[in-house]
């Protein structure tokens, strides 16, 4: 029985670790989303990049915004466009898809709240999230993403668990990353900005689009410093939001595998432990190129992992 | 309109009847009961029947579809891009039998699976059978299903059938017959499970008013026989389930089967075989597999043995079979047992093997391949059933009574270009059960199929798949044409 709970077929091991990545990639989306909506309805036309120009380009990198009329069409294609396998639906798609490939191993909840997520959404289409509709959209999606992980918490095989979490940590440590790197060139400049102030409310929405606003806010009461936005969202361990804590996490969540190629993974996770820890989070606002070099260490282990545990066939043995 | 009520002459496998007397005064035995009365069975659920309104039975069937696809009991049709999955329609009025009735079907649905195991381990070793000139060798040996490799492969205690899809019809109070085996893959036991597991959630107080014999214990069973069946030696056999993958129409049952029996559900590049073991690839290293549930075809299995184009199956997989290495269940070259040529010759099996006499008969069949079997079927396309030997699904057969006469027509031309593809039933009227349909509960077609699991004995469930004709008039239950399914119920014998 202990066999059967610590390993897992290769191939459902990468299928598990992208079922997270694709919720949490769901999640992050339409956080972003909702920040740039608020954004955008705060400033005017004109004001600097367009917020949901900046929510393409971190979300769908492969899309151009300048042919996107932004926002309704913006909107669309991060949401409800299922050719995009990073929108909204598109995600939980792919969520789904991996899902059932593991669905033996899964719970019945599990399974359940995923399926549902997917067949409601797509009764999502692009009318049905404009004028009020958005926001019902985005509350729904952060519900659905919230109820399937809660329910992977009872995934009985513990090294289920641990991918589900790695899955969701390097994930998180993709978008944050990208996230940083297009917002940070828009807010240089000012350390302190003022409330009310356009780069107020740029900081906020970054905070907002990182699910950061309220831990910043008991952190460090009502004044937003650049640079403790910065500490809160790249270094600080307590917040599991931030990328020390999601890179500790993803390395962690490696230690369980034992397979002959478990010290590469562990390796390449550790470089991307490094690769923060170089980071000094002040000194981003002046030079962006450490998220660089961060988001190729992410990538490198991500790959370092499919390569290690979840290739099948007589290489693995 | 319901197909005309034939007179059945029931003889023995060896003589077919020559005399068909067809009336028509539309006429099927009705399962609930005469104009006179109800039969025992549908007693208990008669008044539930005669209370509940259509609204109710229209809201519960709309949960019952919502529940399933909450499941994901659905499955994508090939060549559909719009994504959208299909359920099989389930039918919210349960089908019932008393326990008596049950035990007769269930005793010829076991008697008939063991004397088919006799039958495939005796072809492929000393072929007694045909030395006996109860079956022609042209039958077995010449049979498209045939597979030469099994050959003089010996296999777990003989077991080449593990589980066994019995279809079974009846044409009136204890008149049943058997319309065909499926020995090779057969689906649809996933159904049987969930359908219980819907109506409890729907109408839990009908339970509390009738002891229906329980069914959850199928996939127990099913994986004490499969790791019965494992390898000589193996203390702690490894069991899989084998699935083409997950876009495959019954995906759902393979990862539901795997579930319940806490295994391994796999595909075909998930495992190798080296050193003449089976193993599979996991985060921990590889494991050996002893026992492989497979729901691959033969074709598939194993691109150096069969189909050199299969990327579903595993190099090497046959070898290590034939080896003893490793069991396959089903067996491979169970085919040449279950097309509806060699059905014809099962009741002969059961007299040859076992010494018994059949429980369950078999429809009166003509071989067309047999001269005048195929000239007084040709003179009576319009009042019989033909159908490919090796059909399935409901497709590629003759419907004669509801035939046009061009239909007829084109099908005597492939009859005549090749007989031996084909053979002729009587149409029978089968049995119809109370249904929820568009018009109110009305009486609809149905047939029945047990599974039947053999390894250290042979054993079934008390309870069974019923598929459902859902067209008026109509006696295609398969699924893929319209057909959908009901919850079985067997009531538990009470003691006099």
């Amino acid at each position: 029985m202990h066999r059967a709970l610590t390993r897992v077929l290769s191939r459902l091991a990468r299928a598990s670790a992208w079922l997270a990545r694709y919720l949490e990639r769901a999640e992050n989306t339409a956080r972003l989303a909702a920040a740039a909506q608020q954004l955008s309805l705060a400033i005017a036309p004109g004001e600097g990049e367009p917020p949901w120009s900046l929510a393409l380009r971190v979300c769908l990198p492969a899309v151009d915004p300048a042919t996107v009329e932004a926002p309704a069409a913006a909107a669309a294609l991060l949401l409800v466009d299922r050719s995009q396998p990073s929108s909204v639906v598109g995600s939980l798609q792919w969520v789904r898809e991996n899902a059932r490939a593991a669905r033996h191993l899964l719970t019945g909840d599990l399974w359940e709240a995923i399926n549902q997520a997917y067949i409601e959404s797509r009764g999502w289409d692009a009318d049905g999230i404009g004028g009020r509709g958005l926001d019902d959209f985005l509350g729904w999606t952060r519900r659905q993403c919230q109820w399937i992980r809660g329910a992977a918490l009872d995934v009985p095989q513990r090294s289920l668990r641990e991918l589900l979490a790695w899955g969701q940590a390097v994930e998180r440590i993709d978008c944050q990353t990208r996230l940083l790197a297009a917002s940070l060139p828009t807010l240089v400049g000012v350390s302190e900005p003022a409330p009310g102030s356009l780069a107020h409310r740029r900081w906020q929405a970054l905070l907002a689009a990182s699910a950061s606003g309220e831990a910043y806010r008991r952190r460090a009461g009502g004044r937003l410093r650049a640079d403790q936005a910065l500490a809160l969202l790249v270094a600080d361990e307590e917040s599991p939001r931030s990328l020390a804590a999601c890179a500790a996490r993803a390395h962690d969540s490696l230690r369980g595998f034992t397979g002959a190629a478990a010290g590469e993974a562990m390796a390449a996770s550790g470089r991307v432990l490094a690769a923060v820890a170089a980071i000094v989070p002040a000194a981003l606002l002046a030079d962006t190129s450490p998220l660089a070099d961060l988001l190729a260490a992410n990538n490198a282990a991500a790959e370092a992992v499919e390569t290690c545990h979840f290739i099948t066939g007589p290489a693995a043995a | 309109m319901i197909t005309a009520q034939t007179q059945i002459q029931i003889q023995s496998s060896v003589t077919r009847p020559r005399t068909i007397t067809a009336t028509h005064r539309p006429h099927a035995f009705n399962e609930m009961g005469r104009p006179d009365g109800l039969f025992p069975a549908y007693a208990g659920l008669a008044g539930w029947l005669g209370e509940a309104s259509a609204e109710v039975l229209e809201r519960r069937r709309r949960e019952a579809e919502a529940i399933f696809r909450r499941r994901g009991i659905t499955f994508a049709i090939y060549g559909d891009d719009s994504g959208a999955e299909r359920l099989i329609p389930f039918d919210v009025i349960p089908r019932v039998l008393t326990g008596r009735e049950w035990s007769h079907v269930s005793r010829g649905c076991c008697q008939r699976v063991r004397a088919l195991n006799a039958f495939l381990d005796d072809i492929y070793h000393r072929q007694d059978i045909v030395r006996a000139g109860i079956i022609p060798r042209a039958a077995v040996e010449g049979n498209a299903l045939f597979c030469r490799s099994m050959v003089g492969v010996d296999v777990p205690r003989g077991v080449h059938a593990h589980i066994a899809g019995v279809d079974v019809v009846r044409v009136g109070a204890d008149e049943w017959f058997v319309l065909e085996d499926n020995l090779r893959t057969p689906s649809g036991v996933s159904y049987m499970l969930e359908n219980r597991s819907a109506m409890q959630r729907l109408f839990p107080d009908l339970f509390r008013g009738s002891r229906v014999e329980p069914v959850d214990h199928y996939p127990d069973l099913l994986l004490r026989q499969l790791r019965a069946c494992a390898p000589k030696g193996v203390d702690d056999p490894r069991v899989v389930v084998l699935t083409p993958g997950q876009h495959n129409s019954a995906y759902f049952e393979h990862a539901f089967l795997a579930e319940r029996m806490g295994v391994d559900l796999v595909e075909g590049p998930d495992l190798h075989v080296d050193g003449g073991v089976v193993w599979m690839g996991t985060t921990a290293g590889r494991e050996r597999v002893d026992v492989v549930y497979r729901r691959i075809d033969d074709e598939f299995l194993d691109p150096l043995a069969f189909n050199p184009d299969s990327v579903l199956g595993v190099p090497g997989l046959f070898a290590a079979y034939r080896a003893g290495a490793v069991t396959i269940a089903n067996g491979v070259g169970n085919g040449v047992a279950d097309d509806k040529s060699t059905y014809t010759y099962v009741p002969d099996m059961i007299r040859f093997y076992l010494g018994e006499e059949p429980l369950l008969a078999n429809v009166p069949t003509w071989r067309l391949s047999d001269p005048s079997d195929r000239a007084y079927v040709l003179e009576h396309l319009d009042e019989l059933v033909v159908k490919e030997v090796h059909g399935s699904g409901g497709y590629g057969m003759l419907v004669g009574p509801t035939s046009t006469v061009a239909q007829r027509a084109a099908y005597r031309e492939r009859v005549l270009a090749d007989p031996a593809a084909f053979i002729a039933q009587p149409t029978l009227a089968l049995s119809a059960c109370p249904t929820f349909v568009a018009q109110g509960v009305a009486p609809r077609h149905v047939d029945l199929r047990p599974y039947v699991l053999s390894g250290e004995c042979c054993s079934v469930v008390p309870g069974a798949l019923t598929r459902v004709a859902l067209k008026e008039g109509s006696l295609v239950v398969n699924s893929s044409q319209g057909g959908g399914t009901k919850d079985t119920w067997v009531l538990a014998e009470t003691t006099p």
